[in-house]
């Protein structure tokens, strides 16, 4: 291998670069611009862990863990909005509403019964006053009235049912 | 003829990345680097030298090895700030005192061409040497170096060898 070297480049190289001057050894140059963007970089990094963290542990609270992202932001921001005083039950329940559905113990999506099933409960039922002889007799005469209604145009309809309810009016009083 | 590796002491080899800063510095600059992104790069270097010493054989050849590498890291963020014929001008503005110049032919070269060009030239470096530092083949640096050797007298001395 010929270590080919020019003597006349060699020349001009040492003239050319004795007149560049190097600096004395100083610590290295922070830029401003540089700790402006790594402080950036690390409040926005840190934010969106805490952000994240937030809207899981919402979630979680709600019981919906399991849910999809964007049901957990929405629930956050919902818990937000409300301030998140409410009862955890209470809490659950409107998120489960929200999402239309909620989480098994084993993590996995159940949808949401809109009207929980309580065991032992009745249904309310009004309970029943007697009718009197009198209600029962104008109640046989009001449907009386009201089968020969067929024929009748609306105004006379609307007649009939303002007779019918002046009539039960008195007998009827007591059964309501 | 390759140079066996020294074996520094760690205060010896410190001694020695010391003594080369000017001209490590000067290569830096003929390179294409700015005078701030040359000190900076050579920090860097200088940190790395301060943390490990290998035995090497030209404590000036690896300052300015590790260097290069440092600039050309940080070179992306200066590509988006300023525009690299700015970053250029800027560099060779003090002391371009005619239409030929040096630097400014080195600059037209190839980045391979111009780090061996600049190890041959400024740090003294031998074609075998050269070739260990920047990992590349003894024959392509021979290669390079004839080429660009070829061009720079072209440009510089008018073609007369």
């Amino acid at each position: 291998m010929i270590d080919e070297h020019d003597t006349r480049l060699q020349r001009m190289f040492d003239e050319r670069l004795l007149r560049v001057l190097p600096p004395p050894r100083t610590p290295r140059r922070r830029s401003s611009r540089r700790l402006v963007g790594a402080t950036l970089a690390v409040l926005l990094t840190g934010g969106g862990f805490a952000f994240a963290a937030d809207v899981n542990g919402t979630a979680d609270a709600a019981g919906l863990s399991c849910t999809d992202v964007l049901s957990k932001v929405e629930i956050w921001f919902q818990s937000v909005k409300n301030g998140t005083l409410e009862q955890q039950i209470q809490f659950k329940q409107k998120a489960a509403e929200l999402v239309g559905q909620t989480c098994s113990p084993n993590g996995e999506k159940v949808p949401f019964a809109n009207k929980p099933v309580v065991p032992a409960s009745e249904p309310m039922k009004q309970p029943s006053t007697p009718m009197t002889p009198e209600c029962l007799a104008a109640n046989e005469r009001a449907k009386e009235m009201a089968a020969s209604a067929s024929t009748m145009t609306r105004a006379q309809e609307l007649e009939l049912k303002q007779r019918i309810n002046e009539m039960l009016a008195e007998p009827c009083r007591a059964a309501k | 003829m390759r140079e066996a590796p020294l074996d520094l002491t760690h205060a010896e080899w410190l001694r020695a990345c010391e003594a080369s800063y000017p001209k490590v510095y000067r290569a830096l600059v003929a390179v294409g680097a700015s005078p701030e992104d040359a000190a900076d790069a050579l920090q860097d270097a200088f940190e790395d030298a301060l943390r490990e010493h290998g035995a090497v054989a030209r404590p000036d050849g690896w300052l300015f090895v590790v260097a290069c590498r440092a600039w050309k890291r940080h070179r992306w963020r200066h590509r988006i700030f300023r525009p690299l014929a700015a970053l250029r001008g800027d560099a060779h503005v003090a002391s371009r005192d005619d239409e030929i110049d040096l630097l400014v032919e080195l600059a037209k070269l190839t980045e391979r061409q111009r780090e061996v060009m600049v190890s041959r030239y400024v740090l003294g470096l031998s074609q075998a040497e050269t070739a260990e530092l920047l990992d590349i083949a003894p024959g392509t640096v021979a290669a390079t170096a004839h080429q660009a050797t070829a061009l720079l007298r072209e440009r510089l001395l008018g073609g007369s060898k």
